[in-house]
């Protein structure tokens, strides 16, 4: 009842800071960007090239898969085409560069500002699907566009089966292209953009616009009798992903410096879903973990032969022995060895991602 | 306060309502609807707070015609309601909902509500792990945060002993009476109804038996040969 007395004082005030503290906040903004600088020198840790290199592709699914578990978590909406967003933005990429002729800063704004247009134009056609067919409408675009991105007649712009080869002459940010096609040059980039994209998740998962979208995951018909408008938010949460998406897609095409149909393939949408199934969808970090581990499992797996099959394997055992995910296993084991209960920390971390 | 002209809802060639029109003109005040399954009466309740579209008819609500307005603008200008199923916000605490909801309505006194259905004691509960009388008076806080000054509840007493019942309407009219918001009640508790509501409305099979005070609804020879039968 506390609680209910502070109202009266500080309506404005959430539930999760009114918990949190703006103390505690601080000591763990403190944290979190001491391990943002760390995680900037991992190439003086990891000298394998190859070892840094896997890193480096499991931050790029891991950001697919933030994009996927951002969307899922405050919508209770699963995409099943995240490709249509990653791939259609590293074809957005090559397009403005090798066909438009634009500069690397200006072609990679023009990707990331059109992919989040593109994304809001889709998201207003598809979010009042319920899940299921949602799901199934961004698997239907994602394998619309592959075939796109081949018709022949399309071929002079996209490059047809054969896909868009890039090359630029300045540089991102201060990096030439042949420095970011290397895993150590190209680390910082990729570094410094997963933790702004999980930043921007957290942040909005915490936000009113957080807690606006998981009321209306929980009750949407509630919600509209609550006055809200409960369409746009979601909109602006199906745009915000994309956006996300397409920074992973950004990412591949400065990366690699190709583009090719099976970026949009649904394998490729399906490697960011399982990794999100894997790490869970609870906390920002969770799809990360299940990159990594992902991208850790394919690489042991497909030493020995049996890619595929190990892959289903780990996945099935994974989802069935973790069902909230790695990172909330991981969560509720701490919450559990901390003292605290399971249920009340499932219910807080939920509002504060 | 709310006047419904002549409300029709067909769906197909099945009449759910049947021109039917009602003025509710008191302020602080409970408002019985009664009849059996299948009158209508929660087809009404849709049909005024924007869930179904009126195949014909209109509602009036503060003087302002609200036939085409969304769900969401008739709550902003003040009309509100509860669910026949509990309507809350499983997952989430009851304190949080509520201060939500309250932050988008410009509620100021939402300890006020808090106290008046006694839900201090579940403030910081999952809403969906509360006992489910608590939910009940959850949904009606829901439905009375923003100052509503028309409420229209949908059977809030089902799955309630006699007891929580009494209680729950005893908690109606006392917050009836306070906020000065008048409350349309579809309620199967005849006792509860005619016990606790200023004035009644009878449906049966889409239509309009009867309107007016608790004794001359239940002395209606229509009502009681469709509805009350010896309950009269």
């Amino acid at each position: 009842m506390d609680a209910v007395q502070g109202l009266a004082t500080d309506a404005s005030m959430t539930p999760s800071a009114a918990r949190a503290g703006y103390p505690d906040l601080l000591k763990r903004g403190v944290v979190v960007a001491a391990l943002i600088v760390i995680g900037l020198f991992a190439p003086t840790v990891i000298r394998n090239t190859y070892y840094l290199g896997l890193m480096g592709d499991a931050v790029v699914l891991g950001i697919a898969a933030v994009s996927i578990g951002f969307l899922a978590h405050q919508c209770g909406l699963m995409m099943f085409g995240a490709a249509a967003f990653t791939g259609g933005a590293t074809y957005l990429y090559a397009i403005a560069l090798t066909r438009f002729g634009w500069n690397v800063m200006a072609a990679a704004a023009f990707t990331l500002l059109a992919s989040t247009l593109l994304s809001a134009l889709i998201g207003a056609l598809i979010v009042r699907a319920r899940p299921l067919p949602f799901a199934m409408l961004t698997l239907a675009l994602a394998q619309m566009l592959r075939s796109v991105v081949m018709i022949t007649d399309f071929r002079p712009v996209t490059g047809g089966d054969d896909g868009l080869a890039l090359s630029f002459a300045g540089a991102f940010f201060g990096l030439p292209q042949a420095q970011l096609s290397r895993p150590d040059g190209f680390w910082p980039v990729a570094w410094l953009a997963l933790c702004g994209v999980m930043l921007l998740a957290w942040a909005v998962g915490r936000s009113r616009a957080g807690r606006v979208l998981r009321a209306i995951r929980a009750n949407e018909e509630r919600m509209r009798f609550s006055g809200f408008n409960t369409y746009a938010p979601r909109v602006l949460a199906f745009s915000l992903a994309g956006f996300i998406a397409a920074v992973s897609g950004l990412l591949t095409g400065l990366h690699t410096a190709f583009a090719s149909p099976e970026l949009l393939d649904f394998t490729t949408g399906g490697n960011a879903l399982v990794s999100t199934l894997v790490g869970g969808v609870g906390m920002v970090s969770g799809p990360v973990l299940g990159a990594l581990l992902f991208v850790i499992a394919q690489d042991q797996f497909g030493a020995n032969g049996n890619l595929e099959l190990l892959t289903g394997l780990g996945v099935v055992l994974v989802i069935v022995a973790f069902p909230e995910g790695a990172m909330g296993f991981i969560r509720n084991s701490v919450a559990r060895f901390g003292g605290r209960g399971a249920q009340a920390q499932r219910g807080g971390d939920h509002a504060a991602r | 306060m709310l006047r419904v002209d002549d409300l029709t809802v067909a769906y197909g060639s099945l009449r759910a309502l049947d021109g039917v029109s009602l003025e509710v003109a008191r302020r602080g005040a409970l408002h019985g609807i009664i009849g059996p399954n299948g009158a209508g009466k929660s087809t009404l309740m849709d049909a005024i707070t924007g869930r179904r579209k009126p195949t014909h008819g209109r509602i009036f609500f503060d003087g302002q015609d609200v036939t085409r307005h969304s769900v969401e603008r008739r709550r902003r200008l003040g009309m509100s309601r509860s669910f026949q199923r509990t309507s809350i916000f499983p997952g989430i605490r009851v304190g949080e909902q509520l201060e939500l909801v309250a932050s988008q309505l410009g509620e100021k006194d939402l300890a006020g509500i808090v106290d008046t259905l006694d839900l201090g004691r579940v403030y910081d509960e999952l809403a969906d792990v509360i006992a489910y009388g608590d939910q009940r008076r959850v949904d009606i806080a829901l439905a009375l945060v923003g100052q509503p000054s028309l409420m229209l509840l949908d059977e809030p007493a089902a799955g309630l002993s006699t007891a929580e019942t009494t209680t729950l309407f005893e908690h109606l009219a006392a917050v009836a009476r306070e906020r000065n918001v008048t409350a349309l009640v579809v309620e199967h508790d005849v006792e509860a109804v005619f016990r606790f509501c200023d004035t009644i409305t009878a449906l049966d099979l889409g239509r309009l038996l009867a309107n007016g005070a608790p004794d001359e609804v239940r002395r209606d020879p229509r009502v009681i040969a469709a509805y009350l039968g010896s309950a009269a």
